[in-house]
């Protein structure tokens, strides 16, 4: 049995119950809209995890779930926490994502992913730090509040972007004279720079010890942004070499992630740049525009395979 | 630039670590204390990252100048890297700035531990040690051998009744890299399973406390723990570390 938490209608959720569905497993769904009526207790003893989780009048057993797979979006944003609220209410709410959350931390089934492994995503050039060790080259990063140190640097490399540090507001712009203009606001908080490596981005989703890569062609800085800035945009299925598969598996599997999604970057000269591990990848947006079964991949491992 | 300089880094209110500080300066040993409340708010950061390097410069609010080639040994207590000269801005652009010092200061903690000995590195998501759930920290303890009170988790449950608070005799003890303070009579088989808890946690320093009964049970752990009372065991502990001295 496969428990799938969050937002039911998401499409990467979706998806997945789909083709858990058709591999004829049986599905239970923890809508976090309705933790009102959602109870879960658990308990550890002597090594043995058992529990329950019950809501819409059903209870299912902890135990026998086999697989989870999960994108909690953040309680404290979800529609029935807003506004006029009671406390109980929001606290109720919190508790239950904990419970839940921590029981998915220390269970013995597949979970897609564990949120301590999800956590070096929460600072780019800490999780960069990781990615190196793994044969994979990372862009120059200058990280200051001191314009005068960015000046050199873009000197240097000609072409430099800049995003967030953190996992938030993580859009990537190139640097501009308009930027050039406003530098000195850095001086109010330091700002991550690198430098532009040119070149063709592969995604490759990593699940389990298998590996989907897809290949983006496009003219936009963040090609996820592409449509937004009205650049052009193109997908398709790509086959890394087994070296890379190998890398991009052993990186994924040292964060302690069951599923991830790696941005690589091929250069002109032939070396391959990482720029991320995504923990919780949006995997549709590749899916959808080349029909990699990223999906069934997902509801494999799920099942154990 | 020498790699020599010890750094003690705490904030201005944490006293236990302030009075393992100035003990240690009483005996002689050259260690800077580094408000970590000042770091956010450093004069210039200049952090610089690749793929086989890491270099960085800090010029603190005292003017105080810090650089990666100077650093061997850090006692690390950041909880965090609250942006003070932020607070009169709008909620969402301080938490902004939060995050974002937060994820500097853990990228930068990281790097200093990758060189120098620093008790305790920073955790996944935490400026030093890594913290856990309670539960995450019975199922860790149990996987290190360590015998383990149950542990229960309800939704339902208010102020944790699920795991009422217990009058068993408690007994706490310290691992410093694998060294064990107040750890008198605590059985050999039980200390090495103390010893592989600190390591899969990713905490040299780390505070374990059992219950002590007919056997020694696992109650808590805590990577973060008051210092003052250990003593001088503590101060004897770090001073004679290889990488201390």
């Amino acid at each position: 049995m496969i428990l799938i938490c969050g937002i039911p209608t998401e499409t990467p959720l979706q998806k997945v119950k789909d083709e858990l569905l058709a591999l004829g497993e049986q599905v239970v769904v923890f809508n976090q809209r309705h933790f009102e009526q959602t109870e879960i207790e658990w308990k550890i003893a002597a090594g043995e995890i058992t529990g329950w989780i019950k809501f819409n009048n059903a209870g299912y057993r902890l135990e026998d779930f086999t697989g989870v797979y999960a994108r909690l979006m953040d309680e404290t944003l979800l529609p029935e926490v807003q506004g006029e609220v009671s406390r109980e209410k929001k606290q109720y709410c919190h508790a239950v994502h904990a419970a839940l959350m921590q029981w998915m931390e220390i269970s013995p089934a597949r979970v897609v992913n564990r949120l301590q492994a999800m956590l070096s995503n929460g600072s780019k050039p800490y999780q960069m730090q990781l990615i190196r060790k793994f044969g994979f080259k990372i862009p120059e990063t200058l990280i200051t509040n001191d314009p005068e140190e960015v000046r050199p640097f873009h000197k240097k490399h000609k072409r430099i972007i800049y995003k967030s540090i953190s996992g938030v507001r993580s859009v990537v712009k190139e640097f501009d004279q308009t930027d050039e203009e406003k530098l000195e606001k850095i001086r109010w908080c330091p700002v991550q720079f690198q430098e532009l490596v040119e070149g063709e981005d592969v995604r490759v989703h990593v699940i389990g010890k298998k590996v989907i890569a897809t290949k983006i062609t496009s003219d936009a800085t963040d090609y996820r942004y592409a449509s937004r800035e009205d650049k052009k945009i193109s997908l398709e299925a790509y086959e890394p070499d087994k070296k890379v598969k190998e890398q991009c598996i052993a990186l994924t599997h040292s964060l302690g992630l069951a599923f991830s999604g790696i941005d690589l970057r091929y250069t002109p000269s032939g070396e391959i740049f990482c720029f991320e591990v995504n923990p919780s990848p949006g995997y549709s947006f590749y899916e959808s525009h080349t029909g990699q079964p990223v999906a069934r991949m997902v509801a494999a491992y799920l099942t154990g395979d | 630039m020498e790699t020599s300089k010890k750094l003690f880094i705490c904030h201005s209110q944490d006293e236990d670590a302030l009075w393992l500080f100035y003990r240690l300066k009483e005996k002689g040993h050259d260690l800077e204390l580094i408000n970590a409340d000042s770091i956010p708010s450093a004069l210039k950061w200049k952090y610089f990252l690749n793929t086989s390097n890491c270099e960085w410069e800090l010029s603190l609010p005292n003017k105080e100048i810090i650089h990666s080639s100077e650093v061997s040994f850090v006692i690390n207590r950041t909880r965090h890297a609250n942006p003070y000269y932020w607070q009169k801005s709008a909620p969402e652009e301080y938490n902004y700035v939060a995050g974002e010092m937060h994820a500097l200061c853990l990228s930068w903690l990281y790097s200093i531990s990758e060189k120098a000995f620093m008790l305790n590195p920073p955790g996944g998501n935490t400026l030093s040690g890594s913290f856990f759930s309670q539960g995450y920290w019975h199922a860790l303890a149990a996987k290190a051998g360590l015998p383990v009170k149950a542990y229960s988790v309800y939704s339902k449950a208010e102020n944790d009744l699920a795991n009422p608070e217990s009058f068993d005799i408690e007994r706490s003890f310290l691992l410093i890299n694998e060294d064990a303070i107040g750890a008198e009579g605590l059985p050999k088989n039980i200390l090495t399973s103390c010893k592989l808890l600190s390591k899969l946690s990713g905490n040299p320093l780390l505070e374990i406390t059992f219950i002590k009964d007919q056997k020694w049970i696992f109650k808590k752990a805590d990577p973060f723990p008051s210092f003052k009372k250990y003593g001088n065991k503590i101060v004897n502990a770090i001073e004679f570390k290889k990488h201390f001295l």
